[in-house]
């Protein structure tokens, strides 16, 4: 099947420069895509405009759905972390909270809620299939953080390749030991797949060849409401990170945290994550 | 009769950023280069543990994600005093080549060619069409493999991940050397082979294109001849003096790139701590800008700054007003491959539209033929970490470049948490506001004399500007906090 779309405003491929490129905004969207935290009017404008103005403007004529794409549009991301002065926030959320620039009641002519596609970056597989559905009037179910459950149901933890080297209590101490052919898990440097949900790592990057884990690097939560400031300090262990206590992570993470608090040993730990996560049984 | 154009918002840059010129007898007299968008990651950064600092201010800019982890890794390493080993080197130096490439592939086809193109200007070059043109289609296919290659060493892209403090976070084994190798000769093809571009350029002369010979050759002499139809080549001239940090570790402890400051006759050593920003005409206050070290003043946003009209700082070396980018790199390292800046740009060290591009091809193919070499280097299971402790007080300055102009960032550290973080990025160097002495920012001064017959259609204003590959989102993240006061500590 073949899809056309018709692309009137994106400002890394059009021709149209300056007023005409404002011109292009003039149009009742089917769907609006939008990138980037909304800060308050001064902070960013375009042909002189505050950008929350335009997206206000836009969001009220848009026929079919508001897809809000990225870390910074969807929960606001680094520049709504802590120590900012923009006030910025997500298109629909503040963080986990839903309110953002367009405010919880938002909805779209067709009365969509914003369809959040997190991720810092967010993956394309997830923006082309969304947008794909979306156009061809197939709604995606969401999840309580307005996420496709398509793709935000897994814990990426429980679909990380190197999920045997943790089930077998082989962690790697340091990055010496973080190449894939060492076999060891990057639980203790840092990894924050046990409380992120994504289909990232078997769905993988760039045409399915990598990932994070896979690349010895420890998932630092991109997708996670909570990134930045809930992530951090993102090369230490889960239960080393306060910010993590109490926040509505997947059960999978609440037990790591119970457990820790509770001077558990690792073993025990291992055996509690493997249960399932709370998404899982919402569905049942 | 003098008339103001604006242009707001400038289309197929990187980030948010408007320009307004006065054109007065067919002529611009004057420019202001406007960026438009302030996030404050340095603020952002204040408390958090140090090594998070690489991974979410590379988070800057989705284009060079790569220059900012790294020059932010480097600060820190630099804070530390830790050397990485060799594996590492290598590694970093293909990150950084490959990102650069591919930086250099995009820009051409998906931001520079369009203005160059039939479809804009009916001059035949209908592969340089945006979208439809079949250069712009084949470029998409190979920024993907490049992207790639960069996921191999990265582990994904854009913000790639696995460059970290002490190292690299995986070595390099006979398959990953394998699956890289295999996708560079693929973009080396369509690229075509250095050695061939004197007769790629005799072709084109003649109106014959073979392809055989690679298709970008045949699209960049296209482009250029058209260009210097276009005179390119007088337009966009700026203040013809450059700057560079230097990139690419070599194992003697040099830079593959040098560091350098052309001063419009001379290469000179360059001094970081002659690394000034100024704030006269930035939505600052006065206080703020100044030398980014431990005890420089504390920069305020000031939203309702007279005559202030940019969010943008301007960078100067002392009070010398200099560009940065591939161009600056090539005169400061003195390569001039095949002469054509000397012979078709007239001359080596001259700054127009048409010598940055020229310049940026140069490095692209310089570049690819590194990539293939550097491969050959890498070593299975070749130990690429360090250890690396978070050091208790300490100041570190990260250098490098980004495919677009000179990367910096400094980090003091105080209890092994961020105490101030500075950052100044490639096109904070290019797309600046005028300076407290008065001379106009980089880009606003090569807009000085553009001719624009027609102020309905002012495309030669947007080609030089164009020229500097401007990347707004890594220009305008600039500030620390207002207020927090802190000891100078020298360690």
């Amino acid at each position: 099947m073949k899809l056309n779309v018709d692309i009137r405003f994106h400002p890394t491929i059009m021709a149209a420069q300056g007023e005409e490129a404002m011109a292009a905004l003039n149009i009742e969207p089917d769907v609006l895509v939008v990138e980037g935290a909304i800060p308050d009017p001064k902070f960013a404008t375009m042909g002189d405009k505050p950008v929350i103005d335009i997206l206000k403007e836009l969001a009220a004529k848009t026929k079919i759905a508001v897809v809000a794409v990225g870390a910074c549009a969807t929960y606001g991301g680094i520049p709504a972390a802590k120590g900012n002065v923009t006030n910025s926030m997500g298109v629909q959320y503040h963080k986990g909270k839903k309110g953002g620039a367009l405010g919880a009641d938002f909805k779209s002519k067709a009365g969509l809620p914003v369809v959040n596609l997190p991720g810092d970056p967010a993956h394309p597989d997830h923006i082309l299939l969304t947008l794909s559905a979306v156009i061809l009037g197939e709604i995606p179910e969401l999840d309580d953080k307005g996420r496709p459950k398509l793709f935000f149901s897994d814990n990426i933890h429980d679909q990380c390749d190197r999920r045997g080297f943790y089930d077998k209590g082989e962690f790697a101490k340091s990055f010496h030991e973080t190449d894939f052919s060492h076999e060891k898990c990057l639980y203790k440097l840092g990894c924050r797949g046990p409380v992120t949900n994504s289909d990232c790592a078997y769905r993988k990057w760039n045409g399915g060849i990598n990932v994070c884990m896979n690349g010895g690097a420890p998932c630092i939560g991109c997708f996670n409401e909570g990134f930045p400031d809930d992530m951090s300090p993102l090369f230490e262990t889960i239960e080393n990170v306060p910010t993590l206590l109490g926040i509505n992570v997947a059960t999978a993470g609440k037990i790591i945290v119970a457990a820790t608090a509770a001077g558990i040993a690792a073993h025990a730990i291992r055996r509690g994550i493997s249960k399932k996560p709370q998404c899982i049984e919402e569905e049942k | 009769m003098v008339t103001e154009i604006k242009i707001d918002p400038i289309i197929r840059i990187e980030g948010h950023m408007g320009i307004s010129v006065k054109v007065d007898n067919g002529t611009v007299i004057d420019a202001q280069c406007n960026s438009t968008m302030f996030r404050g990651f340095e603020t952002i950064l204040i408390g958090r543990d140090p090594r998070d600092a690489p991974v979410l201010a590379q988070r800057i800019c989705g284009v060079c994600h790569q220059s900012h982890r790294i020059a932010g890794v480097r600060a820190l390493e630099n804070a530390a005093g830790v050397k990485v080993p060799d594996g590492a080197r290598k590694m970093r130096n293909l990150i950084e080549a490959v990102t650069t490439l591919y930086s250099h592939a995009l820009w051409f086809y998906a931001l520079c060619g369009p203005d160059y193109s039939d479809a804009l200007t009916k001059n035949g070059l209908k592969r340089l069409d945006p979208i439809t043109g079949q250069g712009y289609r084949e470029a998409v296919g190979n920024q993907r493999k490049l992207h790639e290659v960069l996921s191999i060493l990265g582990a994904k892209v854009p913000h790639q991940m696995t460059y970290i403090h002490g190292g690299l976070t995986h070595e390099p084994s006979v398959e990953k050397i394998m699956q890289m190798k295999t996708r560079m000769f693929e973009v080396s093809d369509w690229i075509g082979k250095t050695t061939d571009l004197p007769a790629v350029l005799e072709d084109v002369s003649g109106g014959k294109h073979d392809y055989s010979k690679g298709y970008v050759l045949n699209d960049v002499v296209d482009w250029a001849l058209y260009a210097l139809k276009e005179k390119a080549q007088i337009w966009g001239v700026g203040h013809q003096k450059y700057i560079s940090y230097g990139v690419y570790d070599m194992p003697d402890g040099t830079l593959f790139e040098p560091a350098g400051v052309w001063d419009g006759s001379k290469v000179i050593p360059m001094d970081e701590k002659k690394i000034t920003e100024y704030v006269k005409y930035s939505w600052y206050t006065d206080s703020s800008g100044g030398v980014p070290t431990r005890d420089a003043p504390i920069p305020e946003v000031d939203t309702e700054k007279a005559g202030a009209y940019s969010w943008a700082k301007t960078p100067r070396y002392g009070t010398m007003a200099v560009e940065g980018g591939p161009l600056a790199r090539m005169v400061i390292a003195g390569l001039d491959p095949f002469d054509l800046r000397k012979k078709l740009g007239g001359g080596v060290e001259k700054a127009s539209t048409f010598n940055r591009t020229i310049a940026r091809m140069q490095e692209a193919l310089i570049l690819r033929d590194k990539i293939m070499e550097w491969l050959d280097e890498l070593k299975t299971g070749e130990p690429t970490y360090t250890d690396f402790e978070v050091p208790d007080e300490a100041f570190g300055i990260g250098l490098w470049e980004a495919p677009r102009g000179p990367v910096g960032h400094w980090t003091d550290i105080k209890g092994k948490k961020i105490n101030r973080y500075q950052a100044i990025a490639g096109t904070t160097w290019n797309a600046t506001p005028k300076d407290d002495m008065g001379q106009r920012g980089a880009i606003e001064e090569a807009l000085i004399g553009v001719p624009v017959p027609d102020v309905k259609n002012p495309i030669n204003v947007v080609r030089p500007v164009r020229s500097y590959d401007p990347c707004l989102s890594c220009t305008v993240h600039m500030m620390t906090p207002g207020g927090q006061k802190y000891s100078i500590q020298v360690t």
